[in-house]
């Protein structure tokens, strides 16, 4: 910033640095007043420590807890001393002195007094109390326990019942002696066992030291505070409340008041302001003063309600906390009380807004409710022509009832319409699905009408209709079989038959899906299948559930590996089949025994031969394979038809029995792993590539 | 001159807990109060323009143009209306500056004019004890008071125009960061 800018300030801000100023001018006060008296100089000595820590601005509202909860200890403490017979109370000498010095061991007054109403408790005796505090004290900062724990520990100790919290500490009861004889002998123990430890506590822990200390100052401070405030509270439930009521009550009726009177109210402040700093003047109670109108700011804000005023009022509170500090400027004050006053006006349009707004809300209720008189007048009148001309109506509705009948009638017309509107809905559905079914159906007549259905076509229809291939056969089938007639049965079997179903079964299933058109099977369907098919009724109904329910068709990313998985399982399965089976014929075949070391035999020794290229240890425990592979190497077969076969039921050593295959493998294999995988990866790229699965497919 | 103020409290404590837990934030309200002073800035600078449009100064015979440095004659010109070193002058501050011995109040937000003939402009005739009695002051005051009112001529002008809107945005904008910042401790303490 340049050396003597112009600065002008639009925004104020009260900080940290702001109350350092304020701290440093409250010690000068301190030091320099003579208007105020010793006790105050003592006090803004005080205050001006306490305030290196403490917000000043909370520092009003903090003092008057801190009394209040003081004043309740104490007035506990007087009540069980006075139950003692004790003359003593908070206000003794001694019990201050006693009070002021615990506070110096870093308890504070709060703490003191519940020890000591507990005590007097406990032993009896108020004095007896006080003399045992200091022995108490160091128990309490020797054991970590409170206070008022230690005192009664104590108390329980002079009626003969040592504690465990004491014996802890070494105190042994002893067997001899009266009651008070004993716990002499006690403390003796304990105040040569604990001597110093309340003061060592006090001089390590500076924290809790001033803690206490400054609690003690609070409450000072807050029971200067808190007759003013109790007054205020008196006179804002007395006087002020009953007045703003009335007020308000008065402005809602005849709000052109309402400025005015927000303009007086402002006013009134600011006279309050004036007198108020006469009073400080004149009393020197300058704090007191300031917690008042602090207080009456914040509880107008509160009364009226409106938060926006309530928010300035906190604002104005933080203000008038900070202006409490400047006890040496009285004129200062004067000035922010004005400054108050004046900024309750500038708030007034906010105040006059929100009563216009009730204003407004209160007139449009006031002519809602003449409206519906005149609506019941009119009703009456309406009835009482009626009844002139001799028409008399059943009931005679009020309109609360007649409104009440309305809305029912809306509301059920609202469920009619809903109804209809979801047939509606359904309808459309219907007719969607019809249209959909009508659509395929087309397509299906199209695409058979040559009576046949390829590959392509089916795959065609599945494109057209977003679905798989596989669910266009199984859709197909079904249509097919349901529409089909006992008479035209030929041309949906050759379409099975294609598909690879044995007759036997197409005709079943086409038996099952003709039952089923209507979706459920009566008993004398189950029956018929029961009969025809020779069946149980658990069978054929889990047969129609299998027509029924169709194929499982799964659209997610994993099904050409999950059906090229289970289409190896499968050619697995079937070569496996086949060993079996060849294994089961060589020993039984007279000529399996006839093997030879020589295995490579078959297609004229090749080096890509099936028997030249199993491993040694293979051709040493078949050896009869070996043989009988490198003997009937000549004929290939259809691996498809092969795994079809194999699957189907034929399996056994005595369908292939007659049967050898040669498996010329391109390239050479080493092992038995080899060939397996060589096979596997041939068969997986066929099928990926939609090519029909033969070995000349199978490059083998 | 502005009289009545609205007074906000922990703006500054706001400013550090938000820069230490709630920098998104921060950066919002930053951005308001940016805004309102930028506002206000641009807003005194347009007036020194508007003003010295006319002669290339305020008043005729008030020499425009650069400070010449040559000059023997006078140790302490009469410093000359240059329109873009006056514009260059208006700035805004947050910086908190002194303490206000009054209510104890230091500024969170504030315009400054800095240039010497735009702060002679603002505060010229406004001094009640030294008043000069020299003929060409006396009339300089007369004419600038003439054409441009009273003292509180750029800057002060549009403070005492817009300071309420102002100093409503800054309260707003500082309640809400307030509830920010508290529901970022909170959510940090959670």
């Amino acid at each position: 910033m340049a050396k003597g800018a112009v600065i002008a300030r639009i925004i104020s801000e009260y900080s940290d640095k702001g109350t350092k100023a304020a701290t440093k001018d409250l010690q000068n006060f301190s030091k320099h007043s003579n208007t105020f008296g010793k006790q105050f100089e003592e006090m803004g000595k005080k205050l001006a420590k306490a305030f290196a820590v403490v917000e000043i601005v909370k520092f009003g509202f903090e003092s008057i807890k801190v009394a209040e909860a003081v004043n309740g200890a104490f007035s506990k403490m007087n009540v069980a001393f006075a139950n003692t017979g004790s003359t003593l109370n908070s206000t003794s000498p001694e019990v201050q002195d006693l009070v002021e010095k615990m506070t110096g061991l870093a308890f504070t007054s709060a703490e003191t007094a519940d020890a000591l109403a507990r005590g007097a408790t406990s032993f009896h005796s108020a004095a007896t109390a006080m003399e045992n505090m200091s022995l108490a004290a160091n128990v309490a900062r020797t054991t970590g326990m409170t206070l008022t724990d230690a005192m009664v520990a104590l108390g329980k100790a002079a009626s003969g019942k040592v504690p465990k919290s004491l014996t802890a500490l070494g105190v042994i009861m002893p067997k001899n002696g009266t009651a008070a004889e004993k716990y002499k002998i006690i403390t003796e123990q304990l105040t040569k066992a604990l001597n110093g430890q309340a003061e060592a506590y006090a001089q390590t822990h500076p924290i809790e030291a001033m803690k206490a200390k400054f609690e003690e100052l609070t409450n000072s401070l807050g029971q200067l505070l808190l007759p003013a405030f109790s007054a205020v509270v008196k006179v804002i439930d007395d006087h002020v409340i009953p007045v703003i009521v009335k007020m308000f009550n008065f402005l809602r009726e005849n709000p052109k008041y309402v400025q005015p009177v927000v303009d007086a109210f402002a006013l009134l402040v600011n006279i309050l302001a004036k007198v108020g700093v006469s009073i400080l003047q004149e009393a020197s109670y300058f704090l007191k003063f300031a917690s008042v109108v602090l207080q009456v700011v914040r509880a107008v804000a509160f009364l009226a309600g409106n938060k926006d005023m309530e928010k300035w009022a906190k604002s104005s509170a933080d203000g008038l906390g900070n202006t409490s500090k400047s006890l040496s400027e009285a004129a200062t004050k004067l000035d922010k009380f004005h400054m108050t006053a004046t900024k309750l006006k500038a708030t007034s349009p906010i105040v006059v807004k929100s009563f216009s707004s009730i204003t407004t809300a209160t007139n449009a209720a006031a002519n809602a409710t003449k409206n519906l008189t005149k609506e019941q007048i009119q009703s009456a009148k309406v009835l009482a022509e009626l009844k002139k001309m001799g028409i008399t109506p059943t009931t005679e509705k009020d309109p609360i009832e007649l409104e009440a009948a309305r809305l029912n009638l809306l509301k059920q017309g609202t469920i009619e319409e809903k109804a209809r509107i979801d047939a509606i809905i359904a309808a459309t559905a219907a007719q969607l699905a019809s249209n959909e079914a009508t659509a395929r159906y087309a397509d299906l007549l199209t695409a058979l009408a040559d009576n046949k259905i390829s590959t392509e076509e089916i795959s065609v229809l599945a494109s057209k209709w977003g679905i798989s291939t596989m669910a266009v056969e199984e859709y197909v089938a079904k249509i097919y079989a349901a529409n089909s007639t006992p008479g035209n049965d030929d041309a949906i079997m050759k379409l099975y038959e294609a598909w690879g179903l044995t007759k036997e079964e197409a005709s079943k299933y086409i038996d099952f899906a003709r039952a089923l058109a209507d979706e459920k099977l009566s008993s004398a369907e189950i029956e018929n299948l029961m009969a025809k098919w020779g069946l149980t009724r658990e069978q054929v109904l889990a047969y129609a559930k299998q027509v029924q329910d169709g194929i499982v068709f799964s659209s997610t990313f994993a099904d050409p590996g999950n059906a090229a998985k289970q289409s190896w399982v499968d050619a697995l399965a079937a070569l496996n089949n086949f060993f079996s089976a060849y294994f089961a014929y060589s020993n039984t075949s007279p000529n399996a025994s006839t093997g030879s070391s020589n295995i490579s035999g078959g297609t004229s020794g090749s080096a890509g031969t099936f028997g030249g290229s199993l491993p040694q240890y293979v051709l040493d425990q078949n050896p009869e394979l070996a043989a009988a592979v490198g003997a009937t190497a000549n004929r290939s077969i259809d691996i498809a038809n092969l795994g079809s076969t194999a699957t189907s039921g034929m399996g056994g050593g005595g369908g292939l029995a007659t049967t050898n295959v040669t498996v010329n493998v391109q390239g050479s294999v080493t092992s038995e792993s080899d060939l397996i995988s060589t096979i596997r990866q041939s068969l997986l790229n066929s099928q990926l590539s939609g090519k029909q699965i033969t070995a000349l497919a199978l490059t083998l | 001159m502005a009289q009545e103020r609205l007074v906000i409290t922990g703006l500054h404590e706001t400013l550090a807990g938000l820069k230490k837990f709630d920098k998104d934030n921060l950066t919002k309200f930053n951005a308001v109060i940016n805004k309102e002073l930028r506002q206000a800035k641009q807003a005194a600078q347009a007036l020194a323009v508007e003003y010295a449009a006319s002669n290339d100064a305020p008043l005729r015979n008030w020499k425009a143009g650069s400070q010449s440095t040559s000059s023997t004659s006078n140790k302490h010109p009469f410093p000359r209306w240059d329109t873009a070193q006056v514009v260059q002058g208006i700035k805004s501050s947050k910086a908190q500056g002194k303490v206000r011995k009054g209510d104890y109040t230091t500024s969170a937000g504030a315009l400054l004019n800095e240039s010497a003939a735009g702060r002679i402009f603002e505060l010229a005739g406004r001094g009640k004890r030294k008043v000069s009695t020299d003929p060409r002051s006396i009339a300089f005051k007369k004419n600038l008071h003439s054409r441009f009112g009273e003292t509180s001529r750029l800057i002060y002008r549009i403070v005492d125009r817009d300071r309420v809107r102002i100093e409503m945005a800054f309260y707003y904008a500082l309640e809400q960061a307030k509830i920010d910042l508290q529901k970022a401790l909170e959510s940090q303490k959670s």
